[in-house]
């Protein structure tokens, strides 16, 4: 009787180290890497005191960050300052990691894949010191700098891309911060009401103005092909809904190209009816508009309102970038690279290669699509139709002699004061080596503002391209 | 038939000398020894020490399970390593309390008259092991807000470790002598069979008894294993669960109480439910165990080369986080391992006891260091409310340590007499 119960309870106590076993290995096995990675755990600072951080370095070799070491204290320095900013983030003990620092972390310290308690192990054997990986950028310094003294005082954004592999060629962001400041500065920049922090480039949002046009006129020659070869006589305004839309720069009888090349709001809001909402959207969506944008540093969606939420006017107004649309530079950028490339979207990236410290080359990037939203035949209309607005319309401010350059300039009503001054284009435009979008936050006028900016980025790459 | 089972021990004792001395070298090249003449000194003399105690065993034809004492040497053995990896500055102390354990052993397998005479004065010991209780509830002095410690000069010691075995001991005599009236029953209460208040007082003192202890020594960890130990033992004497369901629901009630009153018992438990949220007060120490734990993986980091010593009082209360971080996964389900064995031996020599006595002694000490291990291997890894108690024959404690042994003791007399 008594031997029954015995068993009894030996049964119980076996139940309970096997339960014991079975959540031990739920934390040794599966919550292992969580639990060491979590950041509260000592052990991956523990880690990174022992690593020094790999470099950061452009398309030429110039490093935008690096690691000095001065006994025990660890130092990291970006010797082009607010200038890389954006791109490269910062590392600070306190305020944690931000861009690419924070993005390849793992990378930097040479640790990709994820700690684990393994590679702690490792690392305490071979000893205290061990190098990282460096990241070698598609970004160029040149371009960077030139683009952030352009911006001058003014605050506002410069994306260039090569539209053939989507890799950045710069991104700048103004105003902008110090990374290596970024301790002493950090209450100045929370509190700052221009956001020195934000990367207006990547996630700055902003009505697209005119610049939508080449969005609306991809959805009319893609649902209505023909519309290439119509005449449109602008009065100067138009009425939807028994709004008044007023459009003084393009009056009379106007082709297609014409109308694009000086901007017609009478045009393309009447285009934008004709082809409706749904067509409108999709388009907008198919470049990009409300969708994520992979990318190696965070990126803003840029906004597109549902199609059926969109009234007559609504529709109207959006088609010509005013109203409830809302893009980021970059995204503007990648549009703008479909128009270049043929319709396609390359994937965009910053990081071109990851290199041992040994100096093996890790990871190399191979350029992907991203999304495809025009045909060829679109895109070769579209280039046109660019093409024409700088030669002769309103973004003859970008024009490079010997060049064909392509653009769109814009002019975004906004209730801030100004509007915002944009500009997108490419080129050379049979051959394109760069997509530009610049905007500059209350600039004014698009084709006075910000072409300029878009023109020089375009002759320096060219020029180091020859 | 004994002398030839004693030499399964000696091969057995060799493992545990090679674990030994392999996990010094592992500790000296890791480079975890600090004062390697005292340490190589210390090692030394526990290598002799457990062939020296076998070979008594063996002179004095002791008998008794082969397989118990090579298995508590081993855990020794881990526990010295750990000591030495985690505080070596407590090592001399440890290694000093190993040898007291050892002595104790040896004199209770040896110098205890059959053990049958223990069921003969239940009711003095009972009573020096309430005083000793007693004594450090009125002169004890706390430490990691457990009032359980007298102290004796330079010696400090925790009666409740001893009061555990004393505890076992009477309540085997106790229960053996009532067990047909407590299973029958007297009386009749809504259906169910209950004895009357003159054969159930002791128990409802011992519920009381462990009561106190929760309230005045602030012990969750202790009350808890002496409760659970006690409903195990009634339970294995009277073969019914109502006794251990109304044990239960009235150890709740008091625990419950003890929730309310005490705000100690209310931060146990929250930290225990969600510690991720006071990472810095109060669920740090958890926390810090469940990183440990889980940093280790499965293979462990390698004796030395972890960072159990983030955890504070990792030497006590948390060697078999430190022992999971190390050896992984791996190392921790051979700890268990061991354990298991050593439960198992326990609970077939209880089964082959030839007097009931000898069966609930045997079942009783087995059940105690079942619930004491788990309920501080449980406590670590967050699977329930975190209590400091040591984990038999690892931690650093010489109470722990010597009153291990003591049980040792007497599972090994009781196998010696009665047979394996």
């Amino acid at each position: 009787m008594m031997n029954r119960n015995i068993v009894k309870i030996a049964v119980l106590v076996f139940t309970a180290f096997t339960v014991i076993v079975f959540y031990q290995t739920y934390l040794q096995v599966f919550q292992s890497s969580r639990l060491f990675n979590h950041p509260r755990n000592r052990r991956t600072q523990m880690l990174e005191e022992a690593i020094i951080r790999g470099r950061i370095i452009d398309s030429a070799g110039r490093e935008l960050a690096h690691t000095i070491t001065a006994g025990p204290e660890k130092r990291r320095i970006y010797p082009y300052g607010e200038t890389t900013a954006h791109i490269t983030g910062y590392n600070s003990d306190r305020y944690g990691r931000w861009g690419l620092e924070s993005s390849y972390n793992e990378t930097l310290l040479g640790l990709q894949g994820g700690f684990t308690g393994d590679d702690f192990w490792a690392l305490k054997r071979i000893g205290p010191v061990k190098n990282g990986n460096d990241l070698i950028l598609s970004v160029n310094v040149n371009l960077q700098e030139k683009a952030y003294a352009m911006l001058g005082a003014r605050k506002g954004a410069v994306v260039a891309v090569e539209p053939s592999t989507g890799r950045i060629l710069a991104m700048v962001s103004r105003p902008g911060f110090n990374p290596e400041h970024i301790e002493s500065d950090w209450p100045g920049l929370k509190e700052n009401p221009d956001s020195p922090l934000l990367n207006r480039a990547a996630q700055g949002l902003y009505p697209p103005g005119s610049v939508m046009k080449v969005i609306t006129a991809a959805g009319i020659l893609t649902s209505k092909p023909e519309t290439v070869q119509r005449v449109f006589d602008a009065p100067g305004y138009i009425i939807v809904e028994g709004r008044r839309i007023e459009d003084k720069q393009a009056v009379g009888r106007l082709s297609f190209a014409e109308a694009f090349a000086r901007s017609s709001n009478y045009v393309f809001a009447t285009l934008g009816i004709e082809q409706g909402s749904r067509v409108f959207a999709e388009m907008a969506r198919s470049f990009g508009l409300g969708l994520n944008i992979p990318f190696d540093i965070p990126t803003a969606q840029s906004r597109m309102p549902d199609p059926g939420s969109l009234s007559k006017l609504e529709l109207a107004e959006s088609a010509i970038g005013q109203g409830r649309v809302l893009v980021t530079p970059l995204n503007m950028a990648l549009a703008t690279a479909a128009a270049a490339n043929r319709g396609r979207v390359m994937k965009p990236t910053l990081v071109d290669r990851i290199v041992s410290p040994e100096g093996a080359v890790v990871w190399s990037g191979q350029p992907s699509l991203l999304w495809n939203p025009v045909t060829a035949r679109v895109s070769d209309v579209l280039r046109e139709i660019m093409v024409s607005c700088v030669a002769s319309g309103t973004g003859r401010e970008a024009a490079v002699p010997g060049i064909r350059v392509a653009g769109k300039t814009g002019s975004a009503e906004n209730p801030h004061g100004q509007p915002h001054a944009w500009f997108i284009g490419f080129a050379p435009a049979e051959k394109p080596v760069v997509a530009v979008a610049v905007i500059i936050e209350n600039g004014g006028a698009g084709g006075r503002e910000a072409a300029p900016i878009a023109r020089e980025i375009i002759r320096s790459v060219i020029g180091q391209k020859r | 038939m004994p002398v030839e089972a004693r030499r399964i021990e000696r091969s057995l004792l060799i493992y545990v000398i090679i674990f030994l001395w392999l996990s010094l070298f592992n500790l000296f090249q890791a480079g975890a020894v600090i004062d390697l003449k005292i340490t190589l000194l210390l090692c030394i003399l526990v290598t002799l020490a457990f062939p020296a105690a076998h070979f008594l065993l063996v002179k004095w034809k002791a008998g008794g399970d082969p397989l118990l004492f090579a298995l508590t040497s081993m855990l020794s053995v881990i526990g010295l390593v750990m000591v030495l990896r985690l505080s070596p500055e407590f090592a001399w102390r440890q290694f000093t309390w190993l040898f007291v354990g050892l002595a104790g052993f040896l004199v209770t397998v040896k110098g205890l008259p059959a053990y049958q005479k223990l069921e003969d004065y239940k009711y003095i010991y009972i009573f020096g092991g309430l005083l000793l209780l007693l004594a450090s509830i009125l002169f004890g002095a706390e430490v990691g807000g457990a009032r359980s410690w007298i102290s004796l000069g330079i010696i400090k010691f925790q009666p409740s470790e001893l009061v555990k075995i004393i505890l076992v001991i009477f309540l085997a005599s106790y229960l053996e002598e009532r067990k047909e009236i407590l299973t029958a029953g007297t009386k009749n209460l809504m259906g169910l069979p209950v004895p009357s208040l003159q054969y159930i007082g002791p128990l409802v003192v011992m519920w009381g008894f462990s009561l106190i202890l929760l309230i005045f020594q602030k012990d969750l960890g202790t009350a808890l294993i002496f409760f659970s130990t006690f409903l195990a033992m009634v339970f294995m004497a009277t073969g019914r669960w109502s006794y251990v369901a109304i044990g239960t629901f009235l150890f709740a009630m008091g625990a419950g109480l003890c929730y309310y009153l005490f705000h100690h018992v209310q931060v146990r438990v929250a930290v225990w439910l969600n510690p991720w949220t006071d990472i810095d007060g109060n669920g740090y120490q958890i926390v810090q165990s469940l990183f440990a734990i889980g940093s280790g993986g499965v293979y462990g980091t390698g004796l030395g080369l972890g960072e159990p010593t983030l955890i504070p009082a990792v030497h006590t209360d948390f060697v078999y986080t430190a022992w999971s971080e190390e050896m992984g996964l791996l190392g921790a389900a051979a700890l268990l391992l061991i354990y298991s064995l050593i439960i198992y031996r326990g609970f077939r020599i209880a089964l082959r006891a030839r007097t009931g006595f000898g069966t609930l002694l045997a079942a009783g000490l087995t059940s105690l260091l079942a619930i004491q291990t788990i309920v501080i291997i449980g406590g670590v890894i967050k699977l329930a409310p975190l209590t400091g108690v040591t984990l038999p024959f690892v931690s650093y404690g010489g109470s722990s340590l010597v009153s291990s042994y003591i049980l040792l003791g007497l599972l090994t007399k009781i196998s010696a007499e009665d047979g394996t």
